[in-house]
């Protein structure tokens, strides 16, 4: 939603998150989703894929999932 | 439009100190600073916002014209940036420049998206007219 319908983070979106997110939970996961989406969209027009940068295998990834990627 | 978190921009990221932590220097470090003429950076942020008076981007030319396909290409459509158009970037900016004006359009990018499933508008209002694009 962030990335293709942001508008459409509407009342029952944001009900259905709190359900299972704090809003301090809430933040630090968009916040995570909008860099990851802005630096991959910048790469794609290098031709450049995710996890394809030289050197950076499992860059954004959690700091367990990066070391077991 | 309804605000789904409280406070400012600023106030919100706040909320968790890594977040402000790490808006603050991409503020800092990449959306007011650089190597890239902030002008060029300003005019892509508002393409991002399709701010209407850059839209038309047949209306611009050289740099400005290629900051805003550059934006556009980032945006929407990543098969815009072929060689041809790496051609015309490589010929007008050094890499460096390339590296800081991408960049900054990314992190542009995914910041108004954000603001924009939380109820803000893309970009704050009052940062027009700032010199470098401010967006908090």
């Amino acid at each position: 939603m962030l990335v293709w319908d942001p508008e459409g983070a509407d009342e029952a979106v944001w009900a259905r998150l709190r359900e299972h997110f704090t809003d301090e939970q809430i933040v630090e996961l968009g916040s995570f989703v909008c860099l990851t989406y802005g630096q991959q969209s910048v790469i794609k027009t290098w031709a450049v894929g995710h996890n394809e940068l030289p050197g950076v295998a499992g860059a954004g990834l959690a700091a367990e999932e990066a070391r077991s990627s | 439009m309804t605000q789904h978190i409280a406070g400012t921009v600023d106030e919100i990221r706040a909320r968790v100190p890594g977040v402000r932590e790490t808006f603050a220097y991409v503020d800092e470090h990449v959306l007011r600073s650089g190597v890239a003429d902030p002008h060029l950076k300003e005019l892509a942020f508002r393409y991002l916002a399709e701010d209407p008076e850059v839209m038309d981007v047949e209306r611009f030319a050289g740099r400005e014209r290629l900051a805003l396909e550059w934006a556009h290409a980032i945006a929407w459509d990543a098969n815009c940036a072929d060689d041809s158009f790496w051609e015309r970037l490589h010929a007008a900016f050094s890499e460096p420049e390339l590296v800081d004006l991408c960049c900054a359009i990314g992190f542009e990018l995914g910041q108004q998206h954000w603001r924009r499933t939380i109820g803000l508008p893309p970009r704050d209002e009052t940062a027009r007219g700032e010199a470098h694009g401010r967006t908090a």
